[in-house]
């Protein structure tokens, strides 16, 4: 990108600040620690524009998400050494399928409030937090989503897959402990014919 | 593909070609199983979406702005540096060297300590006459004192001689009086000695030791005067203030 320091520091503002939110929650997401976030949101925005000349110009969301995410695992994750259960059960990622549901998902799901929702993905093992998160919530797409976590698209799709099946059953489990719905009214998202 | 569950998930997130979309279509409208998995995927993507949002936070993103000013201004400075290195060092070289040419050839203007003893060894004593007529005559002739006029009260001028060191016109008015000999070393162009104090708040004169010998000196006329002798300090500021410099 061809601009004047000056037109460099206004472009990357402009962009940056209109997908900061999405850094922040992301950052706040993965760390699960609001100190930490700011300090991987901040670093980030940082490093984006320390490298922004090489910027593409095609999809500035997901190329700083990609800097988070590489942020995150290259020095977060590393300091923390927390073991990561869910490589273990990436390979054949979908279980048996089970029973028909007897109740449709949208009227299981409905009641669930935002909380909980964000504690059930807090649970998720990281990999398949991280690949829902820039999923479900940042609207990437598998390529860019396999370019920020550095696997491959299979690797992206297994995990999305498996991710949404395990936030599934913590979210079914959350509304049958409740009682929003009785006990083994639903099925699992998995299937298998 | 029947069997792939994966399709499905790729349809409820617009990963599919067209043909491989046509397909999945044609299967959750045959296949009830089919059916329900992409339902449930489509509506826990709709409940992740809804209560899972992007989060705001001005003030961090005042203190992402502040770090990239720093940054700018950093490689501003960084550039700079760069881009005149070569003038910056050549101009601090410069500014040494006419430091160093400045200061050669600068006199000082304070007496050094080891000059004084040099000035009291270069100007030999008696060297023209004991009649103080003579001698003040001689005293008026001599560069620098040649304008300078000197009125002594108790003390006879015995000999004058004069040099110059480090730069400065001097000049030595071997004075005798009751108690013997005391040198009035006359130091033009100078502002003082070093390693003197004032001997007392607010006095003209300063009081010192230089080669073990006690010395008074003070300002007048533009120049340094200096009274040297194996007398107190207080006894040569006795002198110094008999004497008068026009």
């Amino acid at each position: 990108m061809l601009l004047g320091k000056r037109g460099k520091r206004e472009a990357f503002e402009r962009q940056a600040e209109a997908v900061f939110p999405s850094v922040f929650g992301t950052a706040l997401r993965l760390t699960r620690s609001r100190d930490e976030a700011e300090d991987l949101a901040q670093e980030a925005i940082v490093r984006a524009y320390e490298a922004f000349d090489r910027f593409d110009g095609n999809n500035f969301k997901a190329w700083i998400l990609r800097i988070v995410t590489n942020l995150y695992i290259n020095r977060y994750r590393r300091q923390q050494r927390t073991p990561q259960i869910g490589s273990l059960q990436e390979d054949g990622a979908i279980d048996p399928v089970a029973e028909e549901t007897q109740e449709p998902d949208r009227i299981v799901l409905d009641p669930i409030v935002g909380a909980e929702v964000e504690n059930a993905l807090g649970k998720l093992p990281e990999e398949f937090r991280i690949t829902v998160l820039l999923s479900d919530v940042e609207g990437l797409s598998y390529q860019e989503i396999a370019d920020a976590t550095d696997v491959p698209i299979g690797t992206v799709r297994s995990r999305l897959a498996r991710g949404r099946a395990m936030l599934r059953k913590y979210l079914q489990d959350f509304a049958r402990q409740e009682g929003f719905i009785k006990s083994d009214a639903v099925g699992n998202l998995t299937d298998e014919e | 593909m029947k069997n792939d569950p994966l399709i499905i998930h790729a349809y409820v997130d617009g990963e599919t070609s067209p043909e491989e979309r046509a397909a999945v279509e044609a299967r959750i409208a045959s296949d009830q199983q089919s059916s329900l998995l992409y339902l449930a995927i489509r509506d826990l993507k709709i409940t992740v979406q809804k209560h899972v949002q992007p989060v705001p936070h001005d003030e961090l993103w005042s203190q992402c702005r502040k770090r990239l000013a720093e940054i700018d201004g950093r490689e501003k400075a960084e550039r700079f540096v760069t881009k005149y290195a070569w003038g910056i060092c050549g101009a601090f070289l410069l500014a040494i060297v006419l430091g160093g040419v400045v200061n050669r050839y600068s006199p000082e203007r304070r007496v050094q300590p080891q000059d004084l003893s040099r000035m009291m060894n270069l100007l030999a004593l008696p060297s023209f006459s004991r009649q103080p007529q003579q001698a003040q005559q001689v005293i008026q002739q001599v560069s620098p004192l040649s304008k300078l006029r000197f009125q002594f009260e108790n003390e006879t001028p015995i000999s004058v001689s004069t040099a110059a060191v480090s730069g400065h016109p001097i000049g030595r008015i071997t004075l005798q009086d009751p108690e013997g000999r005391v040198a009035l070393l006359v130091i033009a162009d100078s502002d003082g000695v070093e390693g003197t104090e004032p001997m007392g708040f607010g006095s003209d004169y300063c009081a010192g030791r230089f080669a073990d010998i006690n010395c008074v000196s003070w300002q007048d006329a533009h120049c340094t005067m200096i009274i040297v002798g194996d007398r107190s300090f207080v006894d040569l500021a006795n002198v110094a203030q008999r004497i008068r410099v026009e």
